[in-house]
């Protein structure tokens, strides 16, 4: 059985004459422990295909199953558990709390999960060595290069070692070097953690990179 | 979220923002501190009000003097009295409002005309629905030592000294309590005196061992014959001139030296009206043989009635008053200040609770903007798996926390005050009366504090229904695409 399977999933924003039609029948399936580049122009309904992967938004019709589960029937009380275990998120903009150190960042999720405050430091220091941030862990984003507080935001994402790791665009807001280091930590995790990923980017030679498929989108569907 | 994780997120966004944190929360501060601070002050006046009244004995009591009979607007039930003649009738009514009012003090310039005889004191004793009746007997006496006789060593004074005298009997509450020197009567038909120290004063005698030494030694009372005109002269302090025939003289020892009753100090609230002007006091049985002694001057300047319940005084009100005689009881002027009390607090909590209000709408506004200000942060943890309730509770611990230190300040502060308070307002008593105060005037029980502190929680956390559910109703895509 695949990790995620998408059916015929359509998303309209709006009504009416202002309805947008961001997704128009998207049918995928994503296997365990693929690499999954999501490529396609601005527009072409990337982040919406993502924001429905992560639950953050339903789709107007079709199923999104993940890891058996249907996310267009789950209460929102079991989509935010599904937030909390399922998946994992890493943004463009890496979506730093002001203010807190990395360590504080990275325990975030865990707060959340109501992790046992004894067991949260070790899960903390594990996902900080992964991404080596091991000696930034006292450090506040203001006092991080964007490629260091990426990887922060990486390690928030994968510190409760979710079966799914979702990324849009990671490496929009990066320069080159830093970009390549950044898709090569997520190729490193999903074989370390035995993850599935799936990340949107708009740079072919990055997929190339790291991607073990590529997916293009182009106006709301799967190009062939 | 765990509890302990909701309080460190909660003290985090207040410290984020620690200047808008400081005024909401002082507004709260400023709030409960009003609040307790007043109500502390109702609990101590009430309290006062309790303690002067003492028991509900008091409650009972009724005083009865001679009246001006009965008045038009007694007879027929405080209706309005009857105006002739053709007038307009705004001018009837004004009339009308006239006689009323006259008629209610009693006609001016008319002599009390229903005395209190052995006849009617017989009838008040017998009223319905009392407990006892005890005359006031205030006599006036010249005061003298007949020290010359060698059983005295007390001075002898060129010239008696008036004094008025007052009949209390032998256990009462609150007189003992008030002796300088010596004893109060053993049995109501004790033959003595105990003597103010004003009217030592006036005779000469300053010192405290004076007037120690004095007591056991003999005084002379002696008593001019007088008219019941004279007998009301002597109500108003007026007494017989020294050209009188002498009626009689009493050679008594002196008990005890007292002083006067000052300002809050427990007492019956009745006799004070009538002690307030006494010289000296006599046992009651003693001093109504004395009273007896001069033939034909009818029943005492007062009574003192109480009655069985407090639910009786009113008929025994009226009963009195259609004998045509003046009646006063305290049952109405202490609820009239009990009510007073109660709508002085109501108006100042209103007022305490406007400030509260304003406050809260500090907290409303301090987390509307912190829900705007944070709503890229509540897209961010919804997205890592926070449930629209965590979010709520983290907005709730926030206002919750906010009013828990408001509230603890403006406890404390309200405590604080009412300490300073009770300080000045302790010192002012005693400069308008010379005498310690032994009461309280603001009360600060240990339930205030808490229901403070609640309170002010309660309405943090009231004030934060509204942006909570605004920040739980976040968007997560919407804001994180900003
Ligand atoms: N909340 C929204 N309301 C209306 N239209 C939207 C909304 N979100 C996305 N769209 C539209 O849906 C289409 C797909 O957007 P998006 O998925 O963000 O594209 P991509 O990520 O590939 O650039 C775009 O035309 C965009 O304008
Ligand atoms: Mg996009």
């Amino acid at each position: 059985m695949p990790l995620v399977e998408l059916r015929d999933v359509e998303k309209r924003y709006g009504r009416g004459a202002a309805e947008v039609a961001a997704l128009r029948g998207v049918t995928m399936d994503v296997e365990r422990g693929e690499f999954v580049a999501v490529l396609g122009r601005s527009g072409s309904g990337k982040s919406t295909l993502m924001n429905l992967l992560a639950g953050l938004d339903r789709p107007t019709s079709g199923t999104i199953r993940v890891d058996g589960r249907d996310l267009s029937q789950a209460t929102p009380a079991e989509l935010a558990a599904y937030r909390a275990r399922t998946i994992g998120v890493v943004f463009q903009q890496f979506h730093l709390l002001p203010g807190r150190t990395a360590a504080e960042q990275v325990a975030l999720p865990l707060v959340l999960d109501e992790t046992p405050p004894g067991e949260r430091a070790a899960l903390v220091a594990a996902a900080l060595d992964a991404v080596g941030l091991s000696r930034r862990a006292t450090h506040v984003p203001a006092e991080l290069s964007g490629g260091e507080q990426q990887r922060v935001a990486v390690a928030r994402a994968v510190v409760r070692k979710p079966p799914l790791l979702l990324c849009d665009e990671p490496t929009g807001n990066l320069d080159s070097v830093n970009a390549e280091a950044v898709v090569d930590l997520l190729s490193g995790l999903r074989a370390r953690l035995g993850c599935t990923v799936v990340m949107i980017t708009h740079e072919p030679d990055l997929a190339d990179r790291v991607a073990s498929r590529r997916v293009r989108m182009e106006d709301g569907r799967i190009a062939p | 979220m765990r509890a302990a994780d909701l309080r460190r997120e909660a003290w985090r966004a207040l410290r984020a923002s620690p200047l808008r944190t400081l005024l909401t929360g002082g507004g709260i501060a400023v709030g409960t501190m009003a609040l307790t601070l007043i109500l502390s002050l109702s609990l101590g006046l009430t309290g006062v009000l309790a303690e002067l009244v003492a028991t509900d004995e008091q409650l009972r009591h009724l005083v009865v003097m001679p009246g001006f009979g009965r008045a038009e607007s007694r007879k027929n039930g405080g209706a309005a009295p009857a105006v002739e003649g053709e007038m307009s009738d705004v001018k009837r009514q004004r009339l009308q409002r006239v006689m009323l009012k006259r008629t209610r003090g009693g006609p001016p310039f008319q002599v009390r005309s229903v005395v209190i005889d052995a006849e009617t004191e017989k009838e008040l004793s017998a009223l319905p629905g009392l407990e006892s009746a005890r005359p006031f007997l205030q006599e006036r006496f010249e005061l003298s030592f007949p020290g010359a006789d060698g059983r005295n060593a007390a001075p002898t004074t060129e010239k008696p000294q008036g004094a008025l005298s007052l009949a209390i009997q032998a256990d009462h509450p609150y007189y003992p309590g008030r002796l300088l020197a010596g004893r109060w009567f053993a049995r109501d038909d004790e033959p003595g005196v105990v003597i103010h120290e004003y009217v030592l004063y006036r005779m000469g005698i300053t010192s405290d061992e004076a007037q120690a030494a004095l007591v056991g030694k003999t005084i002379r009372l002696t008593a001019r014959k007088s008219t019941a005109m004279q007998q009301a002269a002597a109500m108003l302090g007026i007494g017989p001139r020294g050209d009188a025939p002498v009626a009689y003289t009493e050679d008594v020892p002196v008990l005890g030296v007292i002083r006067e009753r000052f300002g809050m100090e427990r007492a019956n609230v009745l006799e004070e009206a009538f002690a307030m002007q006494a010289d000296l006091f006599l046992a009651t049985d003693f001093a109504r043989k004395l009273w007896d002694r001069q033939e034909g001057r009818g029943g005492p300047q007062a009574m003192l009635l109480t009655a069985e319940s407090i639910g009786d005084v009113e008929s025994v009100e009226s009963r009195v008053g259609d004998m045509g005689l003046e009646v006063r009881s305290i049952r109405e002027g202490v609820q009239a200040m009990q009510t007073f009390l109660n709508v002085m607090t109501a108006v100042a909590s209103v007022l305490a609770g406007i400030a509260v209000f304003v406050a809260a709408l500090g907290i409303v506004n301090t987390l509307v903007m912190s829900v705007l200000e944070r709503t890229k942060e509540i897209g961010l943890l919804k997205a890592l798996g926070a449930t629209d309730g965590d979010v709520a509770r983290l907005f709730v611990a926030e206002a919750a926390l906010l009013g828990f230190a408001g509230g603890a300040i403006g406890t404390a502060l309200g405590w604080a005050l009412s300490l300073v308070g009770d300080a000045i307002g302790r010192r002012l008593i005693e400069q308008a009366f010379l005498m310690p105060y032994e009461g309280d005037l603001f009360r600060f029980p240990a339930w205030l504090t808490f229901a403070g502190l609640a309170f002010a929680v309660v309405v943090a956390c009231t004030a934060a229904i509204v942006p909570t559910l605004r920040a739980a109703r976040v968007d997560p895509v919407a804001a994180l695409r900003s």
